[in-house]
């Protein structure tokens, strides 16, 4: 036989050739390389808005990235990650957009500026030479401006990466943070409400000045405060026309307003039946627009909630289906606005159905954000909160009742407003219109407090009034719900057992019965020729 | 071309000529599936996240099993001459069994067509991250058909085969394992993550197609291919 090499050792360099070759294509396919992103949301592309403003970019704006040396490895893939992400930026910012990447050595310029900026600084284990030490680490942002600059203290992961990076560019550009303000409507002071609304707090926070406005302290409300948030507030608080002539007058003046109103007050703590308010601020809203009814809505589109239940002495809980915590799904978010744009589910616990009133005056446009599905009934008092009751009953005697159908839950309204104290000839410092006025109104105020997706809502709707509509976008792209979906209360148990024996059998059994078939017909054919 | 279609053909269809592919498919969804439902209902995501980070563990198994008599068995029943005699290029021999072996692998991912419609009816996931993960899933799995196949053409034992093949995949996996990686100096890890059969699996899972883990990808196969070959044309100096 012909041999093809001349020895041996020829042989072994074509061998190393080959692979020299392979390893030459796979450094070059490093530095050059393109990306096809197959994910619904487009998480590892820019997003249009993204693109948008870093074209709109007219002065120079510069992105200092921090990156330790000797990375631990979940840290070099985050940065290998803002390098793909910052590279698109590039593309798009042009030469208006300065990127530049620091290594915050020890005691080096770089070090001593991330500290200044307030980048953080957090020890991990890194192993060395084989053994392990822990060394300070820094993986953050700063943005500069001018004299300005906003930062991302801690890199943490790549998911949101982009929003953050390119919310801290448009808020580097602004010469000051715009300022939301949540109105002190219950008996908290400043600390116990951060703990309370938590998850709003730290949402917001990060983007916008909080003023947290006690009417105690400050009146009138600051028109400084770009849009202000109303939390829930009983009949006692809006009862008080100094509460309600703050919140108009703000509203008169041009600011933009968040109103959370709980028609129906709950309190467990004291009482497993919801109490209706009524007080001046519904009053108030009738006049701008909007009918928060005193009446509650159930949906079988809904949220399950853990019940405590004593088995045999020992405390144990269960899931359960219920239909006052409505989960309002995609269909159910009206109009392709930006503030829901990549929500898939929101959860509204005792919520009123939220009308636009029929003699609306022409100059007011107003757009209906959130609505029930279609299996929602609603309940007159008493609302009895019990979660153990038979809901289908319940379900078909409001359909006898014509108390079924599809119920708006948040509207907005825009346009020409007039003051309820518009007729009040006391005094001539009352403002009596506004031509610009901006506001949204929800059925009630407790899914502030059902975790960050809801609070993300909140602050979206902040966004949506205060800033850019091209940055909610963005933003939302993380906020897919990937959750199951409700099943009407069909038993989950069953439905998984069902999935999961389909899932394991179903296959091999066809797979074994096309084998067997196949065997026996080769058999029989095998015998017929004789072979067998 | 023709001659890669014939030998594919004549390998596919050999798998099949004995009970071991019913067998091996089985027991291959039953083990998939079951092992993805266990948490899946508990977890409360439809996602089949799960499902692929079982999958370059599984395939591990599988896999080698069936690569191990591509060359293995031809040698041990002398029938490694015969073939090589055909007046057709040890290449084309080569790249004919390795296309049957993938054939079989996009079979048994086909049939587990089950969970992607299971995950879609309870919710709603991200189809595209699971499209991008099956297409990871056919290169990861054609690298092991590649290493595997390499393996067994320098042995007649498949028991040898199989070890072999799974000691070398298991060190391909483990090289960017986050478990191995802690413990390697920090300036090494990024070579290593990037060697790994894992780590561009995972990139490509999340969602993206990326030249360069395709790339990587194609170069493991075509260079256990290549050394395949060489281990057959080896075989005509003797």
């Amino acid at each position: 036989m012909k041999r093809r090499f001349s020895g041996k050792s020829l042989y072994i360099l074509f061998i190393l050739f080959v692979v020299g070759i392979v390893l030459i294509i796979n450094i070059q396919a490093n530095r050059h390389f393109f990306r096809v992103d197959l994910t619904e949301n487009r998480q590892y592309t820019i997003a249009p808005g993204t693109r948008e403003i870093l074209k709109s970019l007219n002065d120079y704006v510069t992105v200092e990235i921090y990156f330790s040396e000797n990375l631990p490895p979940q840290f070099q893939k985050i940065k290998d990650d803002v390098k793909d992400v910052v590279t698109e930026f590039s593309v798009y910012g042009g030469k208006h957009l300065k990127v530049e990447w620091q290594t915050p050595r020890e005691n080096s310029v770089a070090k001593q500026n991330a500290v200044s900026l307030g980048l953080e600084q957090i020890h991990l284990p890194v192993v060395e030479k084989d053994r392990e030490t822990i060394v300070k680490m820094i993986a953050g942002v700063a943005v500069r401006y001018g004299g300005r600059s906003e930062i991302i203290p801690l890199i943490k992961g790549t998911a949101g990466f982009e929003y953050e990076l390119i919310k801290r560019i448009s808020l580097v550009l602004k010469p000051e943070r715009p300022r939301i303000g949540i109105l002190r409507t219950e008996n908290y002071s400043q600390d116990v409400a951060k703990e309370y609304f938590k998850d709003l707090f730290a949402v917001m926070e990060a983007d916008y000045a909080i003023d947290y406005v006690d009417l105690t302290q400050t009146y009138p409300i600051d028109q400084n405060i770009q849009t202000l948030i109303v939390p829930g507030g009983d009949a006692d608080f809006w009862n008080n026309p100094y509460s309600l002539a703050a919140v108009d007058q703000y509203f008169m003046k041009g600011g933009k307003l968040i109103v959370l109103a709980n028609r129906i007050a709950v309190n467990l703590a004291k009482s497993a039946v919801g109490v209706p308010q009524n007080s001046g601020l519904f009053e108030m809203l009738k006049r701008w627009g909007v009918d928060v009814s005193s009446e509650m809505i159930a949906d079988f589109s809904c949220d399950v909630i853990q019940l405590q239940q004593t088995i045999d002495g020992k405390p144990q809980s269960y899931p359960m289906d219920y239909p006052f915590f409505m989960k309002i799904t995609e269909e159910g978010m009206v109009n392709n606005n930006p503030a829901l744009a990549g929500f898939q589910s929101l959860v509204f616990p005792w919520c009123s159905p939220t009308r636009i009133v029929a003699n609306l005056p022409k100059t007011v446009k107003a757009d209906t954000l959130l609505m029930s599905s279609k299996t929602a009934f609603v309940y007159g008092d008493p609302y009895t909160l019990n979660p153990r009751v038979y809901w289908d009953k319940r379900f078909a005697a409001a359909k006898s009742e014509g108390r079924v159908g599809q119920f708006p839950v948040a509207v907005h309204l825009t346009g020409e407003f007039k003051s309820l104290f518009a007729s009040d000839s006391s005094t001539d410092q009352i403002v009596g219109s506004t031509t610009g006025g901006n506001l949204v109104v929800v059925g009630n105020s407790n899914f502030l407090t059902t975790g960050t997706v809801s609070a993300m809502f909140a602050k979206n709707l902040a966004d949506w009034l205060t800033t850019n509509d091209k940055l909610i976008s963005i933003k939302n792209r993380q906020l897919v719900d990937r959750s199951f979906k409700t099943s009407s209360l069909v038993n989950e148990k069953v439905r998984a057992m069902t999935y999961r024996i389909v899932n394991i059998t179903l296959m091999p059994i066809l797979l074994l019965v096309v084998g067997l078939f196949i065997y026996t017909k080769r058999r029989k054919a095998q015998k017929r020729e004789g072979v067998l | 071309m023709k001659s890669i279609l014939t030998i594919m053909k004549r390998e596919f269809h050999a798998y099949f000529l004995s009970p071991i592919a019913y067998i091996f498919l089985s027991l291959y969804l039953v083990l998939t599936n079951f092992l993805f439902f266990q948490g899946f209902f508990i977890a409360g995501e439809a996602s089949m996240r799960n499902y692929f980070e079982l999958l370059p563990w599984l395939l591990l198994l599988f896999l080698p099993a069936i690569t191990m008599r591509s060359w293995a068995e031809e040698r041990k029943n002398r029938t490694l001459e015969l073939l090589l005699t055909w007046p057709i290029k040890d290449s084309e021999v080569v790249s004919g069994k390795f296309f049957a072996s993938f054939l079989f692998l996009a079979l048994a991912l086909l049939l587990s067509g089950t969970v992607p419609i299971s995950v879609m009816l309870i919710g709603n996931p991200d189809e595209g991250i699971m499209i991008a993960s099956y297409i990871g899933a056919l290169f990861l799995g054609g690298a092991y058909i590649a290493v595997g196949m390499a393996v067994s053409s320098f042995t007649e034992n498949q028991i040898v085969a199989f070890i072999g093949t799974v000691v070398l995949l298991l060190v391909g996996i483990l090289l960017g394992h986050e478990g191995v990686i802690a413990f390697v100096p920090s300036s090494v890890a990024p070579i290593l993550s990037g060697l790994s059969l894992e780590a561009h699996f995972n990139s490509i899972a999340r969602g993206v197609l990326d030249s360069r883990d395709i790339i990587y990808y194609l170069s493991v196969i075509g260079l256990a291919l290549f050394f395949n070959t060489q281990s057959l044309e080896s075989r005509k100096w003797e």
